[in-house]
């Protein structure tokens, strides 16, 4: 123990010494860096002079600063897809210099350095476990029915995995889809999914920066166990007004951006609806005898930003987008309606100020707004007098207030610290069913009030020339129905160099989640409820070591990052065996339904995760892409599920191997394929039956036994594994220069060879021929191999 | 280009299809599946022991729970505490009566062994558990125009166990036999110094029947197995689609089936 506080106070000693500078006088050089052209802001440009001196990389908002001596320096700005530059500075004094780096497709020669010798490398950075996607990866890689997908991009990343066939929802190292903190410009987004999870809300054309970690979080990350996907939507072009559209498959996508106020602010509105509801209308009509039926999901992204002066600027940005399915029954002979309605749905809104106080200090406020609601209601009437109703509803509401610093403190330590408070207003269920036949009637709203907070510091260390750290400490706390929880989060992680273009990685993260995800593992539906931690249900905690090695093979132009991670997670829920979703019971005696409480119907127990993670990654020329493998077991243990017994996750997955080539032929046609491997899922599957003997009583109180009920012997939890799941993808984009901007056609195939892979299990009969049935497993495939193509256009 | 375009998009359309296959699986099993539920009570006028056959879920004919068929050549014994009890097969109730009355004392060890040439050997050895000692009930209700709500609450003494169950059933003797009966039942897992169990039903209807009603408390110690067994049968509805799994326990080694020991006191409360 002594020992320990030798070397944590030391630790401390040397950080605050070397906050301390002793040489040479220096001064900030500070600024902004863009896109060329549209002057769009860029996030995690790298900054360096060209000596190594000093270094930087811009913020989510596009700022950099960093610490120069005195005299002549030249200054490199690099990026992933765009073109290197170099600047050329005097310092004499503080200075700001904004930049405007121009894409790979509109560079101009004379400001261009030698790419190749300048790109991010992932040796250099001390962060580990965390992934930067390009946009335009995401719009060149083949999606199903053409529709370019943010998360399913993620997917194909080492380390996440997918549910089931073509759904978006991310399990990232063992933790559930629940675990994943999905910001979008800073707002918190619930249920990322549309179309019950084959699509995700994001569309790639809004979106600026997609960055996943799955560990070694900075400590201003906070409120999830397994991973923070951060997304920020584009500002808009300061150009000029332009915009594009895009007519696919299923749906249909605009977007328009501009400059106004003679170009000190921007706007971008961006919107896509699917129409499978108009087109398929006259067959549903005739297979449904004249009932209409239908589903569609629209999405709506808005974003504005203004510059005041050159020292404050602010952004509205806004998120709006729900699913609809919707089905009328009547039959006009018992002037009989049913009406049937199940709809879910997100809105975010974020309102932030930047304020630079002075070069080295820069602030973000912001005000966020976050709503997702699940609702599904049935309505049935005989000769205009109802007869039944249901409506259920869950949802949850969360206003915010965010305060976050950058403090360029020297080139040796850039610290980040601020504060963020977070009001949820959780609805789990609200439950109405009224039923006019025998008057019976539930009618019971569950609403939790709670307030979140984090404080955070966190300072990246460049303590030798070798070793570097990311170092920091979250205090979290979390009250609600009068219970309050306080938890600090330390969080590290070192980068040691072991020779050039080599290092060695570490990290630890403690992470809490205060809030929980029900969801029911037999059904594939958004039926997902939101609940806060209580007194009984406990906070979610993880603990998470990584280990790994970084290399960049500059000439061959890719990167190889391999880690291994090991993950215990604690107060883990999950339904209890034989609870619903619903929380409803019928009564075995009388039949009648009984409403119970969310709160019992789950159950806590713990859960590990642990394996390793390859990813051999080529972002540059003609031919890039990666190549990622995983190898993964995910554990979980609950005192009441499995007779106590440990069992393996749902999505505990062996190997999952994936494997995405973007090839340019030419300028204008670009080639892609994707190739996914993965273990198949677990599931729980009934084995046999027996006659279940209960005992009950008779008139005279004397035992006797029942044998009403069929008793289910079952695999273990999770005991069975569903078939391995592989696919390939193949793209084909070509684009035209046309009068007002340039068109592109985008051809793809979806599961190319056709494997039947598997959507899920059911038990379904079987007629044999002496007029008896048996039962039978079921596989259900829904996607064959599936062309599309999409039509886009890009007005200049 | 945009009649490729269109012939594409109509096939993408229409492409999605229900491709329903069946799964393979590997043969399972045939196993045999014991109940035998013993107290300390004169409540039990057949202290049998049922033994019948489990049927594979998938590809074999569905059936009925009637269908299942007793294992009719097993021996069957308990023993323990010097005690040997002997089960011989009765084909009228397709069960296994006693030779003698059981009686199991509270704290012996006492193993149920089937021995059929088809199964083997099904074992499960368990410890009657400790009676409930002293205790002080109190008993509240609410009357209301047809129903009346109870309260109960059980303070025990000197809890010796650490599983309970409260069983409350009732019946309307002026009804066909069996219609009236209701039974509810509560588990409950003591930790640390707790000493209370507690539990609230209602009567229903209570008009029928007037004074011939009756309500009885069956407050029982019970074994760790049976509490785990016991809490998930209450719920057990494995009709619901969209309800989790149970997955039911046993504790006999080489089979299915509860071995299931209690130990209570029978209270009338009406």
């Amino acid at each position: 123990m002594r020992i320990t506080n030798i070397r944590f106070y030391s630790f401390l000693l040397l950080n605050v010494i070397s906050f301390l500078s002793f040489s040479q006088t220096k001064h900030t050089l500070s600024g902004y860096v863009k896109e060329q052209g549209s002057k769009e802001l860029l996030i995690g440009v790298t900054i360096y002079s060209s000596d190594k001196s000093a270094g930087t990389v811009s913020n989510d908002f596009g700022y950099y600063a960093m610490e120069l001596t005195e005299g002549k320096h030249t200054i490199i700005y690099n990026f992933v897809g765009y073109k290197a530059i170099e600047k050329e500075v005097t310092i004499s004094k503080d200075l700001v210099l904004t930049v405007e780096l121009p894409s790979m497709e509109s560079a101009l020669s004379e400001v261009v350095v030698n790419a190749s010798k300048t790109q991010k490398k992932v040796s250099e950075e001390v962060r580990m476990s965390s992934i930067e996607v390009p946009i335009k990866t995401i719009k060149d890689i083949p999606a199903l029915f053409g529709e370019k997908d943010v998360l399913k991009v993620l997917q194909l990343m080492p380390g996440v995995q997918s549910g089931s066939e073509g759904q978006s929802g991310l399990y990232v190292r063992g933790g559930g889809p629940d675990q994943n903190l999905i910001i979008l410009d800073g707002a918190t987004v619930y249920n990322a999914q549309h179309l019950f999870g084959f699509f995700s809300l994001f569309n790639g054309d809004a979106l600026r920066s997609v960055e996943l970690i799955k560990g070694g979080f900075p400590a201003r990350y906070g409120g999830r166990l397994s991973s923070v996907i951060d997304m920020n939507m584009k500002d808009g072009s300061k150009e000029k007004i332009t915009g594009e559209l895009g007519v696919g498959v299923i749906s249909s996508k605009g977007l328009i951006e501009g400059p106004f106020a003679k170009g000190k602010g921007s706007f971008i509105v961006s919107g896509r609806r699917t129409y499978i509801d108009i087109l398929a209308q006259p067959i549903i009509l005739a297979a449904n005898s004249g009932n209409p039926a239908g589903y569609f999901f629209y999405d709506l992204n808005a974003k504005a930003n203004y510059e005041i002066d050159d020292k404050n600027r602010v952004y509205l940005s806004g998120y709006f987008g729900r699913d609809k399915f919707y089905f009328n029954y009547s039959e006009p002979f018992d002037s009989y309606k049913a009406k049937f309605r199940f709809g879910w749905g997100n809105a975010t809104g974020t309102a932030r100020w930047n304020h630079i106080f002075n070069p080295k200090l820069f602030s973000n406020t912001a005000l966020i707004y976050s709503f997702y609601e699940l609702a599904i209601s049935e309505k049935d009437e005989q000769l205009n007098q109802p007869l039944f109703e249901l409506n259920y509803g869950s949802g949850i509401n969360d206003y915010s207030i965010k305060q976050d610093f950058d403090w360029y403190a020297n080139n040796n330590h850039k610290v980040k610290f601020g504060l963020v408070a977070t009001n949820h207003r959780f609805t789990p269920d609200a439950l109405v069913i009224r039923d006019n036949f025998d008057g019976s009637l539930i009618d019971r709203k569950t609403e939790y009030k709670s307030l979140e907070t984090g404080l955070y510091i966190e300072d990246e260390w460049k303590i030798s020339k070798r070793l570097k750290s990311l170092h920091g400490i979250r205090l979290s706390t979390f009250s609600s129905e009068g219970t309050t929880y306080i938890k600090p989060e330390p969080r590290i992680g070192l980068a040691y160099a072991l020779r050039k273009d080599l290092s060695m990685k570490a990290s630890y993260a403690s992470m809490n989640q205060y809030i929980h995800l029900l969801s029911n593992s037999g059904v594939g539906l958004p039926t997902d409820l939101w609940v806060p931690a209580t007194e009984q249900v406990k906070p979610q905690s993880s603990r998470q070591v990584a280990l790994g090695f970084a290399k960049d093979f500059e000439k061959q132009k890719f990167s190889l990052t391999l880690e291994g991670y090991y993950k215990e997670m604690d107060n883990i829920i999950a339904y209890k065996e034989g609870a619903s979703f619903l929380a409803i019971e019928q009564d075995i005696d009388d039949g009648s339904i009984q409403s119970i409480s969310w709160e019992e119907n789950i159950t806590s127990g713990s859960g590990t995760s642990y394996g390793g993670e390859l990813l051999l990654q080529k972002k540059q020329g003609r031919l890039n892409g990666w190549i990622g493998y995983t190898l993964s077991w995910t554990k979980q243990q609950f005192p009441e599920l499995n007779g106590g017994k440990e069992f393996f996750a749902r999505y505990d997955r062996r190997h999952d191997i994936s494997v995405v080539l973007v090839y340019e032929i030419k300028d204008n046609i670009t080639l892609s394929g994707t190739w996914v491997y993965g273990t198949g899922n677990a599931i729980t599957l009934p084995v046999s039956s027996y006659r279940l003997e209960d005992i009950t009583v008779n008139s005279s109180i004397n035992r006797w036994f029942d044998y009403t009920n069929l008793g289910t012997e079952y695999t273990e939890r999770n005991g069975f594994r569903m078939e391995a799941y592989h696919r390939a993808d193949i793209g084909l984009q070509i684009s035209k220069p046309r009068k007002h901007g340039i068109r592109t056609w985008e051809f793809s195939a979806y599961n190319m060879y056709n494997r039947r892979n598997p959507f899920f299990y059911y038990i379904g009969n079987e007629q044999l021929f002496d007029d008896t049935s048996r039962q039978v497993l079921k596989k259900i495939s829904i996607f064959p191999i599936l062309p599309s193509v999409s039509w886009n256009y890009k007005f200049n | 280009m945009k009649q490729i375009a269109l012939i594409i998009s109509f096939i993408s359309i229409f492409g999605c299809q229900s491709i329903v296959e069946n799964v393979p699986l590997p043969e399972t099993e045939v196993k045999a599946v014991a109940f035998g539920y013993f107290d300390n009570l004169n409540l039990t006028n057949k202290q049998n022991i049922s033994l019948t056959k489990s049927k594979p879920v998938f590809y074999t004919a569905n059936s009925q729970s009637s269908d299942y068929e007793p294992i009719q050549d097993a021996q069957i014994t308990i023993t323990g505490n010097g005690d040997n009890y002997e089960f011989y097969y009765e084909p009228g109730d397709e069960e296994y009566e006693p030779s003698q009355v059981v009686n199991l004392q509270s704290g012996s060890e006492y193993t149920l062994t089937v021995n059929s040439p088809e199964f083997g050997v099904l074992k499960s050895t368990q410890t009657m558990p400790q009676p409930l000692g002293a205790y002080t009930i109190r008993i509240d209700s609410t009357e209301r125009e047809y129903d009346t709500d109870y309260r109960v609450s059980i303070e025990l003494d000197n809890p010796l166990n650490q599983y309970y169950r409260i069983e409350v059933f009732g019946q309307n003797l002026s009804m066909v036999e069996a219609e009236g009966i209701y039974v509810d039942r509560e588990y409950f897992k003591l930790t640390g110094s707790e000493k209370q169990l507690s539990t609230s039903f209602t009567e229903y209807n209570k008009s029928f029947g007037g004074d011939k009603r009756y309500i009885y408390l069956v407050i029982s110690s019970i074994t760790e197995d049976y509490y785990n067994y016991g809490r998930l049968l209450k719920d057990y509805n494995p009709q619901n689609p969209f309800g989790e799994p149970t997955l039911l326990p046993s504790n006999f080694e080489g089979g299915l089936g509860i071995f299931a020991l209690s130990s209570g006191v029978v209270i009338q409360i009406r």
